[in-house]
């Protein structure tokens, strides 16, 4: 038998590198999303029934003319912006409650102008973007007015957007995706808390946007519901945290990384298999890995339905 | 200020997470039998079953949005009577009952109608049934 002799300097160096691996595993495992599975009743909330299936058509808007720098505003002479208005397609189909297979299809209409050796230059673009696969498996458990979930989400983007041009709509990576949520809900009281992570790979042209985490809480209360005609109305509170990765300098589709809070009111309305969402995410805290424009407040509003 | 941020999210989401699987709920947890009890009679003096339906007790249903496969499963069964309520249910989520009206003449299969709503997606506990002199019992959702 050969006996190996470990140093005390040996075993700090083995302890060192299992935890920054374990926090690059830890990075893998929670970035996934561009767009979160925050709590939709389409996507999150229904159907929890077998063989059931639901579309959502939602559209959003993000953007700003303001430029930062770090936390800082700073002075904007060329008039520096970027707006984005993305439609989701999004579907979802139940095998059985613990197991749903997920799909959203955006379709982005983006422009900003930018500084190109000192001169503004406006760039726009527009298509499909890129097609994001889930499988969310969740553990339900149902107890007496209140019935709670645990949900691991694993995520795939393909690159179905097109990477050409000044702005293109996707970097052409395949990326990859974790969420892990807890939700509990009462008949009047919903709470929602997602943990994800997107792990972007090299796209074209060397492009690689950084990597997100992100935690996601949603505190729901339920105003009104009418047992006779089905219907009711839900609100909300939503807490965005994330924290972006710097992208590569070949990168094209954004320019900066950098963290942000987001939080602002979510309505609900809903009527047997229908529901239309309204959602305001206002921009409370901000700070760019360079100069860059603010993500600026965020506008969503959808309908969805499900059979 | 990475690490910070990093560490920041996850202390706060493992908190979040953990705290209700510790936390003490004051629900009743569902006892299961080994399989149904017939005509047991019971106490029942806050319960109203009328001629004709069913009640069902049902764990989790909080959201009527969210129970639509229930309404859904339940009102293809052939003994439903759909001309009641919402194609022969009625949920009501504040005290997770589930009402159906059952068709003259039609026999009630509690095996099925359990199933149903166990397939969309919630957890049946006892169904509560009227006989023709008024007496309720209870039948428990065992053994699905």
């Amino acid at each position: 038998m050969k006996l190996i002799l470990v140093t005390p300097a040996e075993i700090s160096r083995y302890t060192k590198l299992m935890v920054y691996k374990m926090k690059k595993l830890l990075w893998l495992c929670l970035f996934f999303s561009y767009s979160s599975f925050a709590h939709q009743p389409v996507m999150d909330m229904a159907p929890r029934w077998e063989k059931g299936y639901g579309f959502q058509v939602r559209h959003e808007h993000y953007g700003s003319d303001t430029l930062l720098n770090g936390e800082s505003a700073i002075e904007n002479p060329l008039n520096l912006k970027r707006h984005v208005n993305t439609t989701w397609l999004e579907g979802v189909y139940t095998f059985h409650r613990s197991i749903r297979t997920t799909f959203k299809l955006p379709y982005i209409n983006q422009h900003r102008t930018k500084n190109i050796n000192g001169v503004g230059v406006r760039q726009s673009n527009d298509g499909l973007g890129d097609l994001i696969l889930g499988m969310p498996l969740k553990y339900y458990r149902n107890k007496k007015a209140l019935t709670d979930n645990f949900s691991f989400t694993p995520s795939i983007r393909l690159p179905t957007g097109n990477s050409s041009g000044d702005f293109p709509i996707s970097d052409g990576s395949v990326d990859w995706g974790l969420s892990f949520s807890y939700s509990s809900e009462s008949p009047t009281y919903y709470t929602l808390f997602d943990l994800f992570y997107w792990a972007n790979t090299d796209g074209a042209s060397g492009m690689h946007e950084g990597d997100e985490i992100a935690l996601d809480i949603n505190l729901g209360y339920h105003p009104f519901h009418s047992n006779r005609t089905n219907s009711g109305v839900f609100t909300m509170w939503d807490i965005t945290a994330r924290y972006n990765d710097d992208p590569s300098n070949e990168t094209l589709t954004t320019t900066s990384g950098g963290q942000r809070l987001q939080m602002g009111p979510v309505l609900v309305l809903y009527k047997d298999n229908l529901m239309f969402r309204a959602e305001y995410k206002h921009l409370f805290y901000e700070e760019t890995s360079s100069i860059s424009n603010s993500r600026g407040s965020e506008l969503s509003i959808g309908i969805g339905v499900t059979f | 200020m990475l690490n910070k941020t990093i560490d920041t999210i996850l202390i706060l989401f493992l908190y979040i997470t953990l705290l209700p699987v510790f936390a003490e709920h004051d629900y009743i947890e569902h006892e299961h039998a080994s399989e149904l009890e017939v005509n047991k009679p019971v106490n029942t003096d806050d319960m109203v079953v009328l001629p004709g339906e069913a009640v069902i007790i049902v764990h989790g249903i909080v959201c009527s949005f969210c129970a639509q496969g229930i309404t859904r499963n339940l009102s293809k069964l052939p003994f439903i009577n759909q001309t009641k309520y919402i194609n022969g249910v009625k949920v009501e989520i504040e005290k997770q009952k589930v009402t159906i009206a059952i068709k003259p003449d039609s026999v009630l299969d509690l095996h099925q109608v359990f199933k149903s709503i166990l397939k969309g997606g919630y957890e049946p506990v006892e169904a509560y049934l009227s006989d023709s002199s008024g007496n309720i019992t209870v039948h428990k959702a065992d053994g699905l």
